[in-house]
């Protein structure tokens, strides 16, 4: 046996070796290849769309599996994906139900080693996306024996799905979700509110092959593995070719896709990605093997005065929020001249300019312009707070001569998670109230599990580094789900322990949930623009800093897509002859 | 030497089991989960992971069903399967009967490999990486030494030790980058990163191909790392061997009228070996098990980061495999070092 | 016992040990003067006694007759030819002839070669033998040096102090030399085991004619195997005479001070005895006195010691002595 395995290692390093000699050049030359990388800590976790969590996976199942509806990447608009349209009905008890009405022309496939092929059932048939695959995906992601790091997405909005995630109920069909024929599925959602038809289209409600993963008559259970390439099946335009862990992964046109508007056949054939730190990956773009990179931050000063580089660089937005949290209970701030203060105090467009240098936006607010029902720049100039020294001075001296002190006497303390990008910004910030506001605010650094620990928890230092990206292009991801009473950064234990900021406003709680569920988008964008002047301004329970910004580099033969959602539709794309 | 060679490797079951004791507290203690998030999981969801993981029995528990995965062979009658939880390194069929072991469970981060998937692809990359530039570490560093020796205190030794302390002092952080930086991005003679071999590999972990494809991903990284460890041994090897050569039985080796090469080759270069022997054994282990910035510098799929990354993501099994992957191969090299030293001396032995 | 047969020559035999600091560009700080103008003869079958405290330079002068050190200046002439004009090869060749035994028994023997690899090594280096008659001449020698001939495979750290000084003799006498160096061969031994050692040198001696520098650091030790008796002192001889003669007449008082603190078997004639306490401490060599080296701890200095140097010169017949009033003593 063991014999047999080295013969048969030989062999095959043979004929390696053979291929490698004999395939100079020759074939594949009229493929269009796109070598891009992830940036990151290497390997992409997973391919599972029941519990991917991090940008690089949900990245790849973007491309191979398609939501029932879609979430445009440029517009951040929903738009349709599997199903071509969909109605909405309130239901007696408050619930609403949407009804998906699906293509019924997307098969399966799945890379063969030689081609994509298509995936035959049992009975010899193509195997076609049906609306049972999503229900089987959507069961999948609660299932707690699956443990989903990301099954509360549904579970706050789809009925049913928490209990069931919570192991109250075995019980699927409890779940507001209702196969109606192959190619119809209605889904329940709690409240009618505005993301719901976002939500459903999301990474977490896609279809899975059952038969792949549990096995049926004439196909092996592969379990847990059927996200590797030997077994992966998907039917979006690109399916999975090569996954090299932790070095590369390939994905492969699917040229059975058919094609809509929205989501159309891919114009490149496949698509690499490496798995590369960002220095690493800009160096590889400018020896010219990477298409596209992202820009390591300290590269930004030559590429901007390089005359070729500059060309290639752009700058777009990234749908996230970089702020400093207030302890609202803790001593000095927990007043809110003093919160006040020190957010009027930092000069944001000094620090993006001089520290940060990426292009990032100041924020004024809190939830990043572009997210549906967000206020931008433009329709609300004056909103929220910025950089005013007089201001700030005037809020700090009222609150020092209330209660007799000096400026001192104030003793802060700011903590962020040990990275020097944190460092930097944390030392411009506090030098900037050293100077406006003559404060001494002492930097603590911690470990990054260590640090979560600490913020989420009932001691939360009196100012932390935090920061927030998208599940879903809606206002009410940001400003809802991080800050009203019970969301990421103001949690409230069940005893009624206060963690994170620790904030209490319940008009802004009351304001945050009617937005939800407020159907006009005119008077939906003006309740959540109420919210922010609350949050950063009213109350100043956090200080927003600055909006993200994406740095990208892409060489001139590329025709792109830039995607403010945290992933790109490849699709979309092309490569010109070069 | 057999008998003692048993002992010795019972010893490391040992040494193991308490390194893995140290490790398991150790991780446990400090503050954090492999579950904590800066968009915080849900406490339910939380609890959901606890208890798919096991993470919700109790300690002492935990560790016993740990030690019962890894250590104690399963004899079985059902064939492996594909389960992440359920992966074995070793997997003996004897008729319908499995012996099995080894599991050193799933990863809580790259939620679809197991902790032997790792070692599976990663270690022999590293190892692969490791060796050469251990080897290239000796092919310099010895001769180097010896000839800084030789010609002590003269332009020669200068320039050696010269290039030893650049070694030493330039490290592969800031090396790695020049490296790239000219051959890679400047005159694209090398590929600026990756590796040139993947799974399946060889025998488990050599590479299937050794020709340029191979080599030259290879040359960089080997000599980012070689160097810094050709210093060390240059420097141990000067020392060594200067000691040496003033020991008396080289004045008895020159009073013989010996040629002054058979008097070094001889006399001194052997006797002078034995420290130098002493460092490759950890020196094999830590190059061999993977290093964080070569491997994160050149993009090499390496063992290296998961030292790190494991600590940072709090991912329980990798942490246990790592770091019981680096005293296996610490305790084996010194293992090895020790069998050397009795070829090399003749006094030491071993029953 | 002495005749006109030299065979060794050393004559104005200089040794200085440079001192430097710095690490590019070294920088002479100073000198040490291990041997400074030394000359004396050593008569062909004779053996010489080499006495001295530690540092005085003993050692170097027979390292420098070998030419493991190569003398600052001065020359050394062994049968009639100048070891300081060789080099290489020729150098190589008539080290046959003189050989060294070395004081640690444990130090001068590579641990890591057997004792038949140890001895046989200078025959297949100077390609003198044949293997199987290496093996035979190891086998031979052991037996000569008495030891087992069996235990020619094993390695010296399973022998004691004295088995090991054996197999040093007998690696000295692998290539039939005419002449040895040894080099305090019996100061690392017990003092059971000092007399077998001599014992045995004087047995080859007799057997095969050699002729012996004995160094010592102590005048007891040389006293029974020498024909001859050298003093030395802070990198010079002070003096030098046949073995009853330095023995009974000493002439210079540093001689006098060391005969004094050699114990004497006769109690009766031990308490008789006036012990010379020498003052103060050996000076350096890295800056001797000037004059009479000795003059810093002479109990008969007077100012000339202080600025000449006194002249070696033969007293009496084949007695030698370097002081400005040794004839007080005759």
């Amino acid at each position: 046996m063991r014999k047999l395995y080295i013969t048969f290692c030989l062999l095959i390093a043979l004929s390696m070796l053979l291929t490698a000699c004999g395939a100079t050049g020759g074939a594949g030359q009229d493929l269009k290849i796109l070598y891009t990388s992830f940036s990151g800590e290497g390997d992409v976790p997973t391919l599972d769309p029941a519990i991917a969590e991090d940008t690089s996976s949900i990245q790849i199942i973007e491309e191979t599996f398609i939501g029932l509806t879609n979430i445009n990447e440029v517009t951040s608009a929903v738009e349709p994906g599997m199903a071509t349209d969909w109605e909405e009905t309130i239901n007696s008890d408050g619930t609403v139900t949407i009804t998906f009405n699906m293509r019924d022309d997307v098969s399966w496939v799945r890379w063969n080693g030689e081609e994509v092929e298509k995936v035959k059932s049992c009975d010899g048939d193509d195997r076609m996306v049906t609306a049972s695959d999503f229900a089987y995906g959507i069961q999948r992601n609660q299932d707690p024996a699956v443990a989903s790091p990301y099954a509360y997405l549904l579970g706050i909005v789809l009925k049913g799905a928490a209990e069931f995630n919570s192991g109250e109920t075995s019980d699927f069909s409890t779940v507001g979700v209702d196969v109606i024929d192959d190619s119809t599925i209605a889904l329940t959602f709690l409240a009618p509110a505005a993301y719901n038809s976002q939500i459903a289209g999301l990474w977490v409600a896609r279809p899975q092959p059952k038969w792949l993963i549990e096995g049926d008559e004439c196909t092996e259970a592969v379990g847990e593995r059927w996200g590797e390439a030997e077994f992966f099946q998907s039917y979006g335009p690109f399916t999975l070719k090569e996954w090299i862990h932790d070095s590369s992964l390939t994905i492969v046109k699917n040229p059975f896709w058919p094609g809509t508007d929205e989501i159309p056949v891919s114009k490149i054939d496949e698509i690499n990605f490496k798995m590369l730190d960002v220095t690493v990956q800009f160096a590889e773009y400018e020896a010219g093997t990477i298409d596209a990179s992202d820009v390591p931050l300290d590269a930004i000063d030559r590429i901007k005065a390089d005359p070729v580089l500059s060309k290639e660089y752009l700058i777009a937005p990234e749908q996230c929020s970089y702020f400093y949290g207030f302890n609202n209970q803790a001593e000095f701030t927990n007043d809110v001249r003093v919160r006040r203060a020190l957010s009027l105090a930092v000069d944001r467009q000094s620090l993006v300019d001089n520290v940060t240098k990426g292009g990032q936006e100041p924020a004024q607010w809190f939830s990043r312009p572009g997210l549906a029902a967000a206020p931008t720049i433009a329709s609300h100039p004056d909103l929220g707070i910025s950089f005013d020294a007089e201001a700030a001075q005037a809020e700090l001296q009222s609150y020092l001569d209330d209660k007799g002190i000096t400026a001192a006497d104030v003793d802060l303390t700011l903590l962020f998670n040990t990275s020097s990008t944190h460092q930097k910004i944390a030392e411009a910030i506090q030098q900037m109230w050293k100077d406006t506001l003559d404060l001494d605010v002492k930097l603590i650094n911690q470990e990054f599990a260590v640090f979560l620990e600490t913020t989420d928890g009932p001691n939360a230092p009196q100012i932390f580094r935090s920061g927030w990206c998208l599940d879903y292009p809606d206002a009410n991801n940001f400003i809802r789900d991080v800050f009203a009473s019970g969301g990421n950064t103001n949690a409230v234990d069940a005893d009624g322990t206060l963690n994170g900021i620790q904030w209490v406003n319940e008009d802004f709680d009351e304001l945050v949930i009617a937005a939800a569920l407020e159907s006009d988008p005119a008077i939906r964008l003006a309740m959540y623009a109420e919210a922010e002047e609350i949050l950063v301004d009213k109350d100043a329970a956090i200080a927003p800093i600055y909006w993200y910004s994406l740095n990208k580099i892409t060489k001139p033969y590329i025709i792109r897509t830039y995607g403010v959602t945290g992933h790109e539709a490849y699709e979309k794309w092309d490569i010109l002859p070069h | 030497m057999g008998r003692y060679i048993i002992r010795r490797l019972l010893n490391m079951l040992v040494v193991v089991l308490v390194v893995s004791i140290i490790t398991f507290g150790l991780m446990h203690a400090i503050p954090g989960g492999p579950f904590s998030r800066e968009k915080k999981l849900p406490e339910e969801t939380i609890r959901v992971l606890n208890e798919r993981y096991h993470l919700d029995d109790p300690l002492w528990k935990q560790y016993g069903n740990y030690v019962y995965a890894v250590f104690i062979p399963h004899i079985t009658t059902t064939p492996p399967s594909n389960s992440l939880s359920d992966d074995f390194m070793i997997n003996v069929n004897i008729g319908s009967v499995w012996i099995r072991w080894m599991n050193f469970g799933p990863s809580y981060k790259s939620r679809s490999r197991s902790v032997n998937d790792i070692f599976r692809d990663n270690l022999p990359i590293s190892a692969q990486l490791g060796l050469l530039s251990l080897i290239l570490a000796v092919l310099i560093g010895l001769p180097l030494g010896v000839l800084s020796a030789l010609k002590q205190n003269t332009i020669l030794d200068y320039l050696g030790m010269g290039v030893a302390i650049f070694g030493v002092s330039v490290p592969v952080i800031v090396l790695g980058p020049i490296l790239v930086w000219i051959f890679g991005v400047a005159l694209k003679w090398l590929p600026v990163s990756g590796w040139g071999s993947h799974p399946p590999f060889l025998l488990g972990f050599l590479p299937t191909n050794f020709g340029w494809q191979y080599i030259k991903y290879a040359i960089m990284p080997t000599v980012a790392l070689g160097l810094g460890s050709s210093a060390v041994i240059a420097r141990l090897t000067r020392a060594s061997l200067l000691q040496t050569v003033r020991e008396d039985y080289i004045r008895t080796a020159r009073s013989k009228g010996l040629r002054e090469s058979v008097i070094i080759s001889r006399h001194a270069l052997k006797n002078s070996l034995i420290p130098v022997i002493t460092i490759l054994g950890p020196l094999f282990a830590t190059l061999v098990t993977g290093t964080f910035v070569t491997e994160l510098i050149f993009g090499i799929p390496g063992m290296g980061k998961y030292f790190v990354t494991s600590i940072t993501n709090r991912d329980y099994p990798v942490i246990m495999g790592t770091i019981l992957l680096y005293a296996v191969f610490l305790v084996l090299a010194n293992l090895l070092v020790d069998i050397a030293y009795a070829y090399l001396d003749p006094r030491i032995k071993y029953d | 016992m002495t005749t006109n047969n030299v065979l060794l020559r050393v004559k104005n035999l200089v040794k200085h040990f440079p001192i430097t600091q710095g690490i590019l560009f070294q920088k002479h700080v100073g000198t040490v003067h291990a041997v400074d103008d030394v000359s004396f003869n050593i008569h062909k079958g004779e053996t010489l006694g080499l006495v001295g405290e530690s540092g005085c330079g003993k050692s170097t002068i027979g390292r420098t007759i070998l030419q493991l050190y190569r003398p600052t200046s001065g020359s050394v002439v062994y049968d009639g030819v100048d070891l300081v004009a060789l080099h290489g090869e020729e150098l190589r060749k008539i080290r046959r002839n003189i050989q060294m035994i070395f004081q640690d028994p444990y130090a001068s023997l590579n641990p890591r070669m057997s004792v038949g690899e140890i001895i046989g090594e200078p025959l297949a280096v100077h390609k003198i033998a044949s293997k199987n008659e290496i093996k035979e001449r190891v086998e031979h020698l052991l037996e000569l040096v008495g030891l087992n001939p069996a235990f020619a495979n094993r390695f010296p750290h399973e022998f004691s102090g004295g088995q090991r000084q054996r197999i040093g003799v007998a690696r000295a006498l692998s290539l039939q030399p005419a002449f040895i160096v040894c080099d305090e061969p019996i100061s690392a031994l017990d003092v059971s085991i000092q007399a077998q050692v001599v014992n045995l040198l004087e047995e080859l001696q007799e057997q095969f004619g050699l002729t012996y520098l004995f160094i010592a650091h102590d005048l007891s030790m040389v006293q029974h195997i020498s024909d001859r008796v050298a003093v030395m002192y802070l990198g010079v001889i002070v003096e030098l005479a046949d073995q009853d003669k330095l023995y009974t007449k000493p002439l210079h008082p540093y001689t006098q001070a060391l005969l004094s603190a050699v114990p004497i078997p006769n109690p009766a004639s031990e308490v008789k005895r006036k012990s010379i306490i020498l003052q103060g401490e050996v000076p350096s060599p890295i800056n001797p006195p000037s004059g009479c080296r000795f003059h810093t701890r002479c109990p008969i200095k007077e100012s000339i010691c202080t600025e000449t140097r006194p002249e070696f010169r033969e007293l009496e017949p084949g007695h030698f002595v370097a002081c400005h009033f040794a004839e007080r003593f005759i």
